[in-house]
C-alpha cells in the first residue's frame, strides 16, 4: 500500500506529566487528500490545534505517526522537520504578519526563508487584490486585508499543503466569506491539500471534507452535501 | 538583517531607550576609563617628565610623592660606574604654604636640576633651559585657585622663607590634596632644609649604546643600600602603589570595573527586553521555515545597530562632560586610544547580551503562533 500523502496514524498527544496529565489526541488517524479542503471542527480543548501543529511539523507526537509529504516527521530531526516547514504555508487566526514590513516585505521575507524568487510577491498580491496596498503597514489593513497578505505570504513558495487556523475568526461575515472561498478555490483550482481548523460552521459550506472532534478523538467524518 | 532595521525603525520609542542605555554604559566606561587613566598618569607624571634612564631612590620607596633621603656622596659613586653619562637630583618633600594674605596650605614641592628634561616643570628664563634662582616657583593652573594666588607674579611664603610664584604650568596637577609647588633643585633643598650631605632622588643618564638593565646592575652593585629602577620601572612603580596600595586608586579600579559591569546588565536587559517583545514574530519565522542562523542574524543586527548608535551617542556626550569634569578633577584624561579601547568592550557587551536573547528567540516554541 502507498504511503499517504499527509495523514495522521494512531497519532496520541499528551500535556502535562504525572496526575496532570491530560490528552489532546487519543490514537487518531486522518487522511487528507490532495485537492480538496478539509475542515477540522470541535469545541474548545478538542485537539483542533495540536492537530494542526502536528502536520506543521511544529511538534511530533508521543505515539502514532504523522506523516507529511509522505514522510514520517517523528523520525526525521529538527532542521530537517524546519526544512520540512519550508514546503508548507500557514495561515493563522491573528495574522502573525510582521509588524514593522510593509504588505509586500511581509511576502519576500517568507520567500527570502525558503529561497523563493522575490517576482512573485507582488504578482501574488495583485492576484488578491492588494496592488495598491503593498507598501502599507498591517496595522494601515484591515482584518480582511491582513488575512489576505497573510494567504499570498503562505502560498508564496508554492506549498501544496496549506494549513489555516481559524482563518476567518478575527474577521467580519462577508471578509470571513471571501477568504474561505479562496481557500476553497486554492484547494480545488489549484489542487493543494488545504485543512482548516474552525470553530465557525459556516466553514461547511465551502469545505470538501468535515472532520469533527471531541475530546482528542475524531467522532465523526463526512463529506457536507452528499 | 532587513527585519532586525524595520523592527528598530518601527518601535523607535524602544530603541530610544536601548540607545540611551548603551550610551549610558559607555559614558560609565569612559568616565571611569578617564579617571583609571587619568589617576595612572597623574600617579607617574612627574618620572615619565624627565629625560633619564635610571632612578636610584632610597631603599623602599614605593612612589615619587613620598621620598626618603639619600647620602649626596652616592652621586659621585653612581657617576663612577661605567656607562654612566649624567647624573641629576630631585628632592621632594611636603611643605607648609602662606600666600600674601596669610592662608595657609600644605604643597607638595618638588625641585629638580635643570638638565633633568625640558618637559619638568620649574621655574627657566623663557626661550631657555636656564632655572631662574632664587627664590622662584612655578604651580600647576589647576592649582591657582587653591593656593589664592591671583596673579602672577606673587609673593607666598614656603616653609616660613620667601618665595615669589612667577607663572603656571598645564597637566601637572596633583591628585594629592597638596597642590606640586615646583622650583630649582637648590632652592627647594633649602626650603626643605635638606642637609648639605643629603639628596633624595639621583636621576641618571645613559652614555649611548649603554643597555639600562646592564647598568642598573652595576649601579646596584656598587650602590648595595639603595633601589635602582630603570625609569619605566619607577613609573610603574608609583601606578601600582597609588592603584593598589592606597584607597583612592582601589576606588577607581573598582569603579571602573563597575562601570562596565554595570553597563553589562543595562544592555543586556534592554536587548534582552528588546527581543522579547518580537519573541512572538521569531515564532512567526520558526513557524514559517526560518533556521537558526537566521534568527540569530536578526537578534545579533539588532544589537549591533543599537549599539553603534548607543557607543556614538556615548562618545558624544561623554567627552563634554570629561572636559567639563576638568575643573574639579583636573588630572582626569581621555586619551584616544581609550574610546578605541572602549569599542570592543561595547560590541562585546551587545554580543554577550544578545547571546541571552539568542537563546530566548532559539527556544521559541513555534507552536505557538497558532495561539490567538
Amino acid at each position: 500500500m502507498p504511503e499517504a500523502y499527509l495523514a495522521l496514524e494512531n497519532v496520541t498527544v499528551k500535556y502535562g506529566a504525572r496526575q496532570a496529565e491530560t490528552y489532546a489526541l487519543r490514537e487518531v488517524s486522518v487522511e487528507f487528500e490532495r485537492g480538496e479542503l478539509t475542515l477540522i471542527m470541535g469545541p474548545s480543548g478538542s485537539g483542533k490545534t495540536t492537530m494542526l501543529s502536528l502536520l506543521g511539523c511544529l511538534r511530533t507526537p508521543e505515539a502514532g505517526r504523522v506523516i507529511v509529504f509522505g514522510r514520517d516527521v517523528a523520525t526525521i530531526g529538527d532542521a530537517t522537520r524546519t526544512k520540512l516547514r519550508q514546503n508548507l504555508g500557514f495561515v493563522f487566526q491573528a495574522f502573525r504578519l510582521f509588524r514593522a514590513m510593509s504588505a509586500i516585505e511581509n511576502i519576500r521575507i517568507a520567500a527570502g526563508i525558503v529561497g523563493a524568487g522575490q517576482n512573485n510577491s507582488r504578482k501574488l498580491l495583485e492576484q488578491f487584490g492588494l496592488k495598491e496596498k503593498a507598501n502599507l503597514l498591517p496595522n494601515e489593513l484591515s482584518g480582511g486585508e491582513k488575512q489576505r497578505v497573510a494567504i499570498a505570504r503562505a502560498l508564496v513558495n508554492d506549498p501544496q499543503i496549506v494549513l489555516a487556523d481559524e482563518p476567518t475568526a478575527s474577521l467580519d461575515s462577508d471578509s470571513g466569506h471571501q477568504i474561505a472561498s479562496l481557500l476553497r478555490n486554492i484547494a480545488e483550482e489549484q489542487g493543494r491539500t488545504v485543512v482548516v481548523v474552525s470553530h465557525d460552521p459556516m466553514w461547511e459550506t465551502y469545505a470538501h471534507r468535515v472532520v469533527m472532534l471531541r475530546d482528542g478523538k475524531v467522532i465523526h467524518q463526512w463529506r457536507p452535501g452528499s | 538583517m532587513r527585519l532586525a532595521w524595520r523592527n528598530i525603525l518601527y518601535d523607535r520609542g524602544r530603541f530610544l531607550v536601548t540607545v540611551l542605555g548603551i550610551a549610558f554604559a559607555v559614558f560609565l566606561m569612559i568616565f571611569q576609563g578617564s579617571l583609571l587613566v587619568g589617576f595612572l598618569g597623574a600617579a607617574s607624571k612627574l618620572v615619565d617628565a624627565t629625560d633619564s634612564d635610571l632612578w636610584i631612590t632610597a631603599r623602599g620607596v614605593l612612589c615619587f610623592d613620598f621620598s626618603a633621603p639619600l647620602p649626596k656622596r652616592f652621586v659621585e659613586i653612581a657617576q663612577g660606574v661605567t656607562g654612566v653619562e649624567e647624573t641629576y637630583r630631585i628632592a621632594t618633600s611636603f611643605a607648609e604654604y602662606r600666600n600674601g594674605e596669610g592662608r595657609h596650605h600644605v604643597v607638595a614641592l618638588v625641585g629638580a636640576d635643570p638638565q633633568v628634561g625640558r618637559g619638568f616643570p620649574m621655574p627657566r628664563l623663557p626661550r631657555t633651559d636656564q632655572v631662574i634662582e632664587h627664590d622662584a616657583v612655578v604651580i600647576d593652573a589647576s592649582h591657582q585657585k587653591t593656593l589664592a594666588i591671583a596673579r602672577f607674579p606673587e609673593d607666598v611664603e614656603i616653609n616660613h622663607r620667601r618665595a615669589r610664584v612667577l607663572e603656571q604650568v598645564d597637566g601637572f596637577s596633583s591628585f594629592l590634596g597638596s597642590p606640586y609647588v615646583f622650583t630649582s633643585y637648590l632652592d627647594a633643598t633649602e626650603y626643605l632644609g635638606l642637609g648639605s650631605e643629603e639628596t633624595m632622588y639621583i636621576l641618571v643618564k645613559l652614555k649611548q649604546g649603554y643597555a639600562p638593565q646592564q647598568v642598573k646592575n652595576a649601579l646596584q652593585r656598587r650602590l648595595p643600600d639603595v633601589d635602582v629602577w630603570t625609569k619605566q620601572e619607577f613609573s610603574d612603580r608609583s601606578r601600582i602603589y597609588w592603584v593598589t596600595k592606597t584607597g583612592a586608586g582601589a576606588a577607581i579600579l573598582t569603579a571602573a570595573i563597575l562601570g562596565f559591569l554595570i553597563g553589562l546588565v543595562v544592555v543586556s536587559q534592554t536587548i534582552y527586553a528588546t527581543t522579547m517583545e518580537n519573541i512572538e514574530e521569531f515564532a512567526t519565522l520558526k513557524a514559517l521555515g526560518a533556521g537558526r542562523w537566521m534568527i540569530m542574524r536578526t537578534v545579533l543586527a539588532q544589537s549591533l545597530f543599537c549599539c553603534l548608535a548607543g557607543s556614538a551617542l556615548g562618545v558624544a556626550v561623554t567627552l563634554p562632560l570629561v572636559d567639563a569634569a576638568k575643573t574639579t578633577i583636573a588630572w582626569v584624561h581621555t586619551p584616544n586610544w581609550l574610546i578605541a579601547a572602549i569599542m570592543p568592550p561595547s560590541f562585546l557587551m551587545c554580543a554577550l547580551a544578545a547571546l541571552v536573547s539568542i537563546r530566548a528567540a532559539i527556544a521559541v516554541e513555534p507552536a505557538r503562533v497558532f495561539r490567538a
